[in-house]
């Protein structure tokens, strides 16, 4: 582990993308402390202002600090980004485990229904499905989780596949160890390093995604500060006031960028064709 | 005495949603207690695939169409009929097995230790002392000189031959009835294999542990095997006493393999080899005998009729008509 992060250290792109990382984390962890304001506190007599030394990011049309609505905002794209993921990766880790061990018909169940999820595309099936269930945080985190559920599984059955062909699976099923504990004990470590990568390359789509989703309307609701939501506001006063949709979207293409660097870095690391 | 181990008639089909044949049929062998059999074949010739059987380890579409796996310990099992749960005890207690590519054979994830103890804790019931203890203990007599060390490695840290001990010691630590070791010495360097050889050969003898021993390489039965089984695509074409196989090979195959060998100071060009190529399952004649496309001796009856095990000699059995006084038509 400490090899571990030591070379995450020595990958600068990586580097660059776990301090993105930690900092947005410190960020939503830290919001009460940072953020000088409330997020719905309205200063009604500064109005659209723009960047002061009062208001860091500038005011909104109701006269909220955006600079405080993108520091909650943080925590907004973190859960969403964490629960929706995590509902995407457990379920993906069960079926892809039971479909790339078992096969057979259990494969064919799973996989074709993934298949039908598939189909679509992703934030037209989150669309469909917050529509479904009506708009909220909630329903926007099941929504994400729920897409992000086929790729996990696929990827996690085609990783059973290959470490299924290990002669340590058969040699543990020769010493009498049972299915569920084959599994667990060997099967799911083993398939454990695509299973990371993928989850940090999904936490940048869900946040993405809800961004996209609240943008729509269709995901945070008002008045939480959400940056998909402060897009939304923003969207009919760009011209008069700028400075109500650059702060959000910039703070969105950092979080996805340092994502990004952090995914592509772990993959790297975790690749055991690329190890020496 | 009875024997310990028993295949009875032992036939395997392959089934997919379009076809199905058989691939091993009618297997008969017989393993007494203490005794270290060998199963040498080509490669696709069923050897492999009859040790899966008897752990009860075939895929999805392989499936043991009839006969019985005898297996007589305390009691007499039919393993082949046992229950799931049943069948796991037997793994690992009775009968334990090492494979061919102990590069792969451990998983990478574990220490030694735990690898070793997991067999353990599935068959015995002991604190974690004494099966570290236990497992240290077995490092240590199968050759490797600093146990406490090793139980901490990971088996990358470990070359291909101290693997293939561990895995000896993983397979040997519940001191099973039988050790099934399939091509347990392909992977190794020559000199390594020689002392891996040795190895298995004390410790069985140690423990009494019978072996069964497949194999391609002919020299790895004549160096550590009491009888031995000729396999020829799925079928078992001659078997007995190393000796007698060796000094005397009754079938057309055997005599066929001992010709292909190499020795040392042979100073002819060229080597010897059986013309054509080991059939695939989808080619296996439904009549006569499988081998009487690369038979130099084969004649018509070899096509038509399926030769029965000829008795030739006192212990000695051969799969083949030319056994057959009235059908030879050389004699």
């Amino acid at each position: 582990m400490r090899d571990f992060t030591r070379k995450i250290i020595e990958d600068k792109v990586g580097l660059v993308g776990l301090i993105g990382v930690l900092l947005v984390v410190l960020l939503a962890i830290f919001a009460p402390i940072i953020a000088p304001y409330a997020p719905d506190k309205m200063h009604t007599l500064h109005t659209m202002e723009g960047p002061s030394s009062q208001f860091l990011f500038g005011t909104d049309e109701f006269g909220r600090d955006i600079f405080s609505r993108v520091v909650y905002g943080a925590q907004v794209s973190l859960q969403v980004g964490l629960i929706a993921v995590g509902i995407g990766a457990f379920f993906g880790l069960l079926f892809g485990l039971l479909a790339g061990f078992f096969q057979g018909k259990i494969d064919q169940f799973i996989m074709r229904i993934m298949d039908i999820f598939f189909a679509f595309p992703d934030i037209l099936l989150a669309l469909t499905i917050v529509a479904v269930l009506g708009p909220s945080l909630t329903n926007t985190m099941i929504a994400i989780g729920i897409v992000f559920t086929p790729v996990f599984t696929r990827l996690i059955r085609s990783a059973v596949l290959t470490v299924k062909e290990n002669e340590y699976i058969t040699n543990a099923e020769a010493v009498g160890v049972s299915n569920t504990k084959i599994i667990v004990k060997h099967i799911a470590p083993n398939v454990m390093a695509p299973f990371i990568v993928q989850i940090t390359l999904a936490l940048s789509g869900a946040i993405l995604t809800e961004a996209g989703l609240s943008f729509l309307g269709l995901g945070v609701q008002p008045p939480d500060p959400s940056w998909g939501v402060m897009l939304n506001e923003s969207r009919s006063y760009m011209e008069i006031a700028p400075w109500m949709m650059a702060f959000p979207v910039t703070a969105i293409i950092i979080t996805i960028f340092c994502f990004n660097l952090l995914g592509d870095s772990l993959r790297d690391l975790l690749d055991p064709k690329l190890k020496q | 005495m009875e024997s310990l181990l028993e295949l009875k008639d032992v036939s395997i089909d392959f089934q997919s949603k379009r076809k199905s044949f058989n691939i091993i049929k009618n297997i008969n062998l017989k393993i007494d207690r203490k005794m270290k059999y060998g199963i040498v074949g080509e490669s696709g010739s069923g050897k492999s695939l009859t040790s899966l059987a008897v752990m009860n380890l075939l895929s999805d579409n392989l499936s043991i169409g009839q006969g019985e796996i005898i297996l007589r310990t305390e009691e007499e099992k039919v393993l082949n009929h046992l229950s799931k749960k049943a069948m796991r005890d037997v793994r690992g207690e009775d009968i334990a097995m090492i494979f061919q590519e102990p590069m792969t054979a451990l998983d990478p994830l574990y220490t030694i230790e735990y690898q070793i103890i997991e067999v353990l804790k599935y068959h015995r019931k002991m604190s974690k002392k004494e099966m570290r203890e236990k497992a240290i203990a077995m490092l240590t007599s199968v050759g490797i000189s600093r146990p406490e060390k090793i139980m901490d490695d990971y088996p990358h840290q470990l070359s291909g031959g101290m693997r293939q001990r561990v895995m000896i010691a993983m397979a040997l630590i519940t001191e099973p009835k039988l050790l099934i070791a399939d091509e347990p010495t392909t992977a190794l360097d020559v000199t390594i294999q020689a002392q891996i050889l040795d190895l298995m050969n004390d410790l069985t003898e140690e423990h009494g542990t019978s072996i069964l021993m497949i194999t391609h390489d002919l020299g790895v039965i004549l160096e550590t095997c009491d009888r031995v089984a000729v396999m020829y695509a799925g079928q078992v074409v001659e078997e007995s006493t190393v000796k007698n196989v060796f000094d005397n090979p009754q079938h057309p195959y055997t005599q066929g393999l001992l010709k292909s060998i190499k020795t040392l100071g042979d100073r002819s060009e060229k080597l010897y080899s059986i013309p054509g190529n080991v059939p695939t399952p989808d080619e296996y004649q439904e009549l006569g005998c499988r081998f009487a496309t690369r038979c130099p001796f084969a004649f018509d009856k070899c096509f038509s009729e399926e030769p029965p095990a000829f008795q030739v000699g006192a212990d000695q059995t051969s799969k083949c008509w030319l056994h057959d006084e009235e059908a030879n038509p050389n004699e």
